[in-house]
């Protein structure tokens, strides 16, 4: 185990719990039930939350005491850049969605997922991103009649060309 | 009671009545495989097309899709680790573990086996003592949903093996996310941060998408391609053998009769009965360590139990007009359009119609076999697909799987949060299904307990003395401290 990254870990998971613990103070009680207000449970288990990550952050010390844990430099390669762009093409994905909507917008996602997966065969990426992207529209929209995201001003005119 | 039978048997025995039995599984297993779709929409979308059928046609197609759904969802957990449908949550846990073991084949085929039988299980049990049942079921109150709960939860311990304090972590976490949103006892804001994002809580199937599809797409994005290619296979259901399933005979039976009972009780469904039916799983077996890891146990423990419950849930539809769960309410509607009232009078004005309803159900099961295979092999098929191409395309269907549910983008982010929480918590050991268990079972272990306090004047003493909820909280407590000594001398020695 990751000595410095447990640490991390475990700390983030403390100190998360200790600013939600002071959230559930913001919680309005109501009189009636005063006695377990809304705040009861949520306290509850944050102090469990805080009480086990001082557990195993101990835990960490005590392992890294008898040499058990590895000691591991955090360094960006190639796999972790690859992460984080994934990270980052998701979350424009799910931004633009509501100005482009689905329909134009999941095939060019799709193209520059595969490409981040390292797939290099041109014809494959277009015609399964194009493919995949009208089924779920006719399947979802024409079939099931599930609404997909349209999209705002042009594009929610052209979204309606198809659903 | 023969000449009930023989009627049945005659209104059910037409080839019309017999194809929309096998188009309702078949429909009910694609409906159910795919993330986003589920029986409960296929039923709801299915109800203006009864109308121009027969009760008895009409009847049994919405019950036929709803046991195919019921099993469907496990396809798309043991190929792409994407729960098609709630109930095969648990499924997830053993099944894509098995399929990364190269034994997907023998996973589908354990899942489609267990689901017919623990259909077949409940639906018997439905024809044997329905009446009875349902007047029980109706004595459980909170203390005893609030038990029921508890002793789900105390599965987190066997899960934990060495990292006990992390499987604690993880499924305490999934509490705590659970009690997002509006307090439905008070209704006061929760952790919504004074938005209106976070109001509506956080559903469980976008985080279970998010926990358990999306961080593998992200773990395989940072592996890279060579180590995504060792996956692609060919794939075709292999039926356990006979031998097999006798060998797991007192899981099944533990499983369906779990199911059977928790499918009775209305507002817990088929999702809670897989959890809970693994969870015992677990419990019973020498070897709990093993669960997690991808054997066949966990994978018969909850698809027993999940089809278990969809008889069960029809006990108090049929026998007091009271749906068991979201699905039985809508085919409430299916009875409405023939105007049938579900309920004790229907038993006595229209029992043909009821025991045709019994044998179009043992038909369903039977035939999901069949309509589980042909699915499962073109679902199979898929993963001989490239990762590189598979890996978006999953993401799309889990995303839109997600969105699918409320309509609500918030989903969307929901799932991408528990995706990332799930990568991080695989690189860092700390289990995930804990946390699933918890967000799951969050809800009812809370205001079980809360409403149970409040029946009790405030004394959590008076649970143990409610002889069901003292026997079920009997049981958990019991268990949590045999798993608690038998797992400190492994540590021990380990040290």
């Amino acid at each position: 185990m990751m000595f410095k990254g447990e640490i991390i870990t475990t700390a983030t998971i403390f100190m998360g719990s200790l600013f939600l613990y002071w959230e559930t103070f913001k919680f309005e009680g109501h009189e009636v039930y005063a006695k377990l207000g809304p705040s009861y449970w949520p306290k509850f288990l944050l102090i469990l939350l805080m009480g086990l990550s001082v557990g195993v952050a101990v835990d960490a010390f005590r392992e890294r005491k008898r040499g058990e844990a590895k000691e591991k430099t955090l360094k960006l390669d190639k796999g972790r850049l690859r992460f984080f762009i994934a990270i980052g093409l998701i979350t424009l994905y799910f931004v633009l969605l509501k100005i482009f909507g689905f329909i134009l917008l999941t095939p060019f996602f799709l193209i520059a997922f595969m490409y981040l997966l390292e797939e290099r065969k041109k014809v494959w990426m277009i015609c399964i991103s194009f493919g995949i992207t009208l089924i779920i529209i006719y399947v979802f929209t024409k079939v099931m009649y599930v609404p997909l995201p349209r999209g705002i001003g042009i594009f929610l005119d052209f979204s309606h060309l198809f659903y | 009671m023969w000449d009930l039978w023989l009627g049945a048997i005659q209104n059910v025995m037409n080839f019309l009545t017999l194809f929309c039995i096998f188009g309702g599984v078949l429909l009910g297993v694609i409906l159910g495989s795919v993330p986003g779709l589920n029986s409960t929409m296929g039923t709801a979308l299915l109800i203006p097309f009864t109308f121009a059928m027969s009760p008895i046609n009409g009847l049994a197609l919405l019950t036929a899709v709803y046991c195919g759904g019921t099993y469907g969802g496990s396809i798309s957990a043991i190929l792409f680790n994407v729960p098609g449908a709630p109930e095969a949550s648990a499924t997830v846990f053993d099944g894509y573990e098995m399929a990364k073991k190269g034994q997907a084949a023998q996973a589908l085929g354990y899942a489609v086996m267990c689901s017919c039988l623990g259909g077949l299980f409940s639906v018997i049990v439905m024809i044997l003592i329905s009446p009875l049942l349902a007047r029980v079921a109706l004595t459980f109150s909170q203390p005893e949903y609030f038990a029921l709960a508890i002793t789900a939860l105390t599965l987190i311990a066997s899960l934990g093996g060495r990292g006990m304090k992390k499987a604690a972590i993880s499924g305490v976490f999934g509490l705590l996310m659970a009690t997002v949103g509006i307090d439905p006892m008070t209704g006061d804001p929760r952790f919504t941060f004074g938005g209106k994002a976070l109001i509506g809580g956080i559903n469980f199937i976008p985080a279970i998408i998010g926990a358990f599809a999306v961080s593998e797409v992200l773990a395989r994005a940072e592996a890279g391609m060579k180590k995504s290619e060792v996956l692609a296979q060919k794939v075709s259901t292999i039926l356990p053998r006979v031998k097999e399933i006798l060998r797991m005979k007192w899981l099944i039976l533990r499983s369906a009769l779990i199911g059977t009972w928790i499918g009775i009780l209305p507002g817990v469904g088929a999702t809670t009965a897989a959890f809970v039916g693994y969870a015992e799983a677990v419990r019973w077996s020498k070897h709990p360590e093993k669960f997690g890891t991808g054997i066949p146990e966990g994978i018969a423990a909850p698809e027993t139990a999940n089809n278990a419950a969809t008889g069960g849930a029809m006990v108090p539809l049929l026998t007091l007009g009271i749906p068991g769960s979201a699905t039985t309410a809508v085919i409430i509607g299916g009875f409405l359009v023939h105007g049938l009232q579900p309920g004790p009078m229907l038993f006595m004005n229209q029992p043909k119609l009821m025991y045709s309803i019994f044998l179009s159900m043992l038909l369903a099961n039977i035939l999901m076999l069949f309509a589980g295979l042909g699915v499962a092999k073109v679902f199979s098929n898929f993963r001989k697909i490239r990762y590189s191409i598979l890996g978006p395309c999953i993401f799309i269907f889990a995303a839109i799987g997600s969105y699918g549910i409320r309509n609500d983008p918030v989903d969307l982010w929901i799932m991408f949060f528990f995706g990332v929480i799930g990568y991080f918590m695989k690189k860092y050991n700390y289990p995930i299904p804990p946390m699933i268990i918890g967000l799951v079972l969050g809800n009812l272990t809370e205001i079980s307990l809360r409403r149970g306090l409040r029946m009790a004047d405030y004394d959590l003493s008076a649970f143990l003395f409610r002889p069901i909820a003292g026997i079920i909280l009997g049981i958990a407590i019991v268990s949590i401290l045999y798993s608690l000594v038998k797992k400190k001398p492994k540590v021990l020695e380990e040290d």
